[in-house]
């Protein structure tokens, strides 16, 4: 097996089967844009995007250039028959296979431990790029991830797996904090449990930091999870 | 918990940062730098980690205030790595959340139970006493995956037959989090099968009494039945 696999999920990088294959910058570049479009982009389109700020010709030439080191590294990484550009079909991409699989959470399917943990430690699409055409990708990718994780909490509480519920309710809720959701799941799930303390704890965690960054309380919905009143002992 | 790493970032319990053994002392400032990449798996960016810093200062003095602790870290050995405008913790420093957490979700599982495992590190909460916004999360976080995974290792314990090592792993559950009812539970259970039911009734009665006084409930009817029962059928 030699497949050749590409990351976008934390920092880039190419394998051939276990060999990592080192690709420079501009074709890095140019990879990326490929592999998180479903359809041929023209070259035209591609160099205007990914080089922006020279003239056509400049672009066109550096496109030229990123395509022939893709050449000598990687050949099979993209298809460059025609006037369209696109990545190659046998080269598995992370971000699809997240995708598939968050989708599939989000959806209600039921995941394994490892699955469920692979979901939660995923990094973020290419962190450290500033680059303008990433940053649609990467807010969808994060809104999925959040999603997931959110409907992960909801649904692991049903089946009565508390644990792994807590742990995918509270990752939501760091990759988000003011999602009122998610807050929401964890205080059902700890009412599930029978952690009524928990869940009032939870509660005023969560009141303090509406507070503090918009200035709002908790919705009525958050409110009536509770299911009661909201005791006022501090502690 | 002993490392092969020479350095180690420990946030559970309290700060401490470990040279070969030896406690460091360290200023307020390089604390909370360590503190915030220890607890962030991936880079943080600078921008990022000035304005959870120093969240009351305009964004140029946050990151001026940055800078000059970066150059504080450097000073105290070289444990971050300034990749662009990235910032991270070398990657041999050992910081014992990450150990605790990859413990944690073993036990969670509950398929693989370690023969011997150091229940130290799931005893302590995070960093208890900082009361720093960008901490309460992850305190949080850590917290519920700390008490969950010691509740489910009790209960596995319990199920496997051995008890004793299952009341003492509940009894830190319970430490955690006296008015958490799953932790009293897992150690009424294992006081049960323990064959302690007096240690069980016991338990019961003072977890009823504190969520009384604290929060004005009673425990569920679940639990109560749980101890009632046994306390009946030990009288025979």
């Amino acid at each position: 097996m030699h497949g050749v696999r590409l990351h976008l999920l934390g920092e880039l990088s190419l394998w051939r089967g276990s060999q990592p294959v080192r690709l420079p910058p501009g074709s890095q570049r140019l990879a990326a844009f490929l592999a998180l479009r479903d359809r041929p982009v023209p070259r035209a389109f591609a160099a205007g995007t990914l080089w922006p700020e020279v003239t056509d010709q400049r672009a066109a030439a550096s496109l030229r250039s990123a395509l022939w080191r893709i050449g000598q590294a990687c050949p099979e990484l993209v298809t460059a028959g025609g006037p369209e550009l696109s990545l190659g079909s046998e080269i598995t991409v992370d971000v699809r296979e997240f995708s598939t699989i968050a989708a599939s959470a989000r959806a209600g399917a039921a995941l394994d431990a490892s699955a469920i943990y692979r979901l939660i430690d995923t990094e973020g699409l290419l962190p450290g790029w500033p680059e303008d055409w990433l940053a649609d990708d990467r807010e969808r990718l994060r809104h999925l991830r959040v999603d997931a994780m959110e409907q992960l909490c909801l649904q692991l509480g049903e089946c009565g797996r508390h644990g792994l519920a807590a742990v995918a309710g509270m990752a939501a809720i760091a990759a988000e904090p003011l999602r009122e959701s998610a807050h929401r799941a964890v205080i059902r799930l700890h009412l599930a449990q029978g952690n009524r303390f928990e869940a009032v704890r939870h509660y005023r965690l969560l009141h303090r930091m509406l507070a503090r960054e918009l200035g709002v309380q908790p919705s009525p919905l958050t409110r009536a999870a509770l299911d009661g009143d909201v005791p006022v002992t501090p502690r | 918990m002993t490392y092969p790493s020479p350095v180690c970032v420990r946030l559970l319990g309290g700060f401490c940062l470990e040279v070969d053994g030896t406690p460091q002392s360290v200023p307020t400032g390089v604390r909370r730098v360590l503190t915030l990449l220890a607890l962030r798996d991936r880079p943080v960016r600078r921008s990022v980690a000035a304005g959870l810093l120093w969240p009351e200062l305009t964004e140029r003095r946050a990151g001026a205030n940055l800078r000059s602790t970066l150059w504080r870290v450097r000073r105290s050995g070289d444990l971050v790595v300034a990749s662009g405008d990235q910032l991270s913790l070398r990657q041999d420093v050992a910081v014992d959340v990450r150990e605790a957490t990859a413990v944690a979700r073993v036990l969670l599982d509950g398929t693989q139970v370690p023969a011997t495992i150091g229940v130290g590190c799931l005893a302590q909460d995070l960093l208890p006493g900082y009361y720093e916004q960008w901490l309460v999360l992850d305190r949080e976080q850590f917290r519920q995956l700390r008490l969950h995974a010691l509740e489910a290792w009790c209960a596995t314990l319990t199920a496997r037959g051995r008890t004793g090592e299952a009341v003492e792993v509940g009894l830190l559950a319970a430490q955690g989090e006296p008015l958490r009812e799953s932790a009293q539970r897992s150690l009424i259970e294992a006081y049960l099968a323990h064959g302690t039911v007096a240690e069980a009734v016991r338990r019961y009665h003072r977890y009823r009494d504190l969520l009384r006084a604290e929060l004005g409930t009673e425990p569920s009817p679940q639990l109560r039945l749980l101890v009632d029962g046994a306390a009946v059928a030990a009288r025979g």
